[in-house]
């Protein structure tokens, strides 16, 4: 773990975890507002050998070492996703086997008791289709469950994604999108301005690397892959608005050749504004000031510059259900914002109720 | 646009059907040089400290493995060394998040002996 300073140091801290940890990812598993970690061995022996991890954060960027298990796995080519896919606002696991070709899904049981959680397993894996191999996490339709989508190889040449919409603990079947590349990474992000998720993929073709934007609808279905070339085959990839324009732009790791490669995108619109629902005073974060500016704002006449922050619930109106709404969030473990919320993002002006906060300020 | 580059992107654009909306700039390259020959492995974006601007914080290979923390522009390409220091070795992925609460990021790696 290394922590940020506000000079742009970072001061390291070293924990030892299980053989052969692969994977890294972050959630507040036990909903105490300090993020954790989740991380996937795929070593035998030892007692975070062979599973998905879960490190405690204990507030202050210290992780408690004695690790809870989340999912055991045997696959030493398994790769995982967080998500809270039955929408209890408690993250889960979900585990993609490529060997076995399916997913297994832990589902955090969520306790009213501070720093008390588990996992229990749901009932039989779901079939993830011959040649997955990556995984990720994220809302590609309405609801407030997150969704998985699983990107397989279907030869030396050719890949596809496909979004599971969670629905309670069981996943349907939605959008699917083939693309001409042998696919090795994966980022999931809002890239274009409509206001819903997207993803991108990195991977080998004709020799050479390529990537592809794959636009989602917001309703779990992919539209057409937009590719671009690269010399090389990328072995990671990210996303993040790197030029403030309000689309997602990716970023690629190189290795052979030990180059990054940006790539800024384009959508050919102006930015829309760009902001966090919920966060109702522009911080960039949500907590119960928020509530409390919502509050002056319907009842005090306190101006806001991002009307549609404040819709908590998304039902196209304000009032103090928006605040019960974020409350219930913060202190009840009520059901998180809608879209865009954890990450800030845009909604097309049709759908919003006015906004006028600017891509990369404080909310953003 | 470095050569080989523009060679890629023409023989794939040529072959690509009709796109929607989304069209992509000029590719940029950073060149990453680790100590010991080492490969970058990983790299994610995170929030410069005080700026509205995303760094980009790439791992390496390598016994021991490091990490580089490169300023973003703002235009999409990034400028001068922030940070670096070493971690344990293969440093095979990352994440990025306010861990300590301070709203300044902070970010964990995985090694292949352990997390650093």
């Amino acid at each position: 773990m290394v922590t940020g300073t506000a000079d742009g140091r970072f001061s390291p801290r070293t924990y030892v975890v299980g053989p052969l940890p692969v994977q890294i990812e972050k959630g507040d598993f036990n909903r105490d507002g300090a993020l954790d970690l989740a991380i996937l061995c795929i070593g035998a022996g030892g007692a975070q050998g062979q599973q998905v991890a879960i490190m405690l954060n204990n507030g202050a960027g210290v992780f408690v070492t004695a690790p809870v298990l989340g999912l055991a796995t045997a696959d030493a080519a398994a790769r995982f996703a967080v998500g809270d896919f039955n929408g209890d606002a408690w993250p889960d696991l979900a585990v993609l086997e490529p060997g076995a070709a399916q997913i297994r899904i832990g589902i955090n049981k969520a306790t009213a008791l501070a720093g008390q959680f588990g996992f229990y397993e749901r009932a039989g894996p779901i079939p993830a289709g011959f040649g997955a191999r990556l995984i990720d996490a994220g809302r590609f339709d309405a609801d407030a469950r997150d969704d998985l989508i699983i990107v397989r190889t279907l030869s030396s040449a050719r890949g596809a994604a496909a979004v599971l919409l969670a629905r309670g603990e069981d996943f349907l079947a939605a959008g699917n999108a083939e693309f001409p590349l042998n696919p090795t990474c994966l980022v999931v992000h809002p890239i274009d301005r409509n206001g819903t998720l997207d993803c991108a993929v990195g991977g080998a073709a004709g020799g050479a690397g390529a990537a592809c934007v794959i636009p989602g609808d917001g309703a779990g279905n992919l539209g057409a892959p937009a590719l671009f070339a690269l010399p090389e085959c990328p072995a990671y990839i990210d996303a993040g608005d790197l030029d403030g324009n309000g689309t997602g732009d990716l970023v690629l790791v190189q290795s052979a050749s030990r180059e990054l490669v940006s790539v800024l995108v384009r959508d050919g619109e102006a930015p829309l504004p760009v902001f966090l629902r919920g966060d109702a005073n522009g911080d960039g974060r949500l907590d119960v000031s928020d509530a409390v500016k919502s509050l002056r704002v319907l009842f005090a006449a306190d101006p806001t510059d991002c009307a549609e922050a404040l819709d908590v619930n998304r039902d196209g109106k304000l009032d103090i259900s928006d605040s019960v709404y974020l409350l219930a969030y913060l202190f009840r473990a009520g059901p998180p914002p809608p879209w865009p919320f954890p990450f800030p993002g845009s909604v097309t002006p049709a759908q919003s109720l006015g906004c006028e906060r600017v891509p990369g300020g404080p909310g953003a | 646009m470095r050569p080989i580059l523009a060679w890629a992107a023409a023989c794939l654009f040529a072959a690509a059907p009709a796109r929607a909306a989304i069209e992509f700039g000029e590719p940029a390259s950073l060149s990453l040089s680790f100590a010991g020959g080492a490969m970058p492995l990983a790299a994610r974006l995170a929030p410069a400290p005080g700026a509205a601007l995303l760094d980009v914080i790439v791992s390496s290979s390598g016994y021991p493995a490091y990490y580089a923390c490169y300023m973003g522009n703002g235009d999409g390409t990034f400028g001068g060394l922030r940070a670096s220091g070493m971690l344990q070795t293969e440093a095979v992925d990352l994440v990025v998040g306010d861990f300590n609460g301070d709203g300044i990021a902070d970010f964990a790696a995985v090694n292949r002996i352990g997390l650093g």
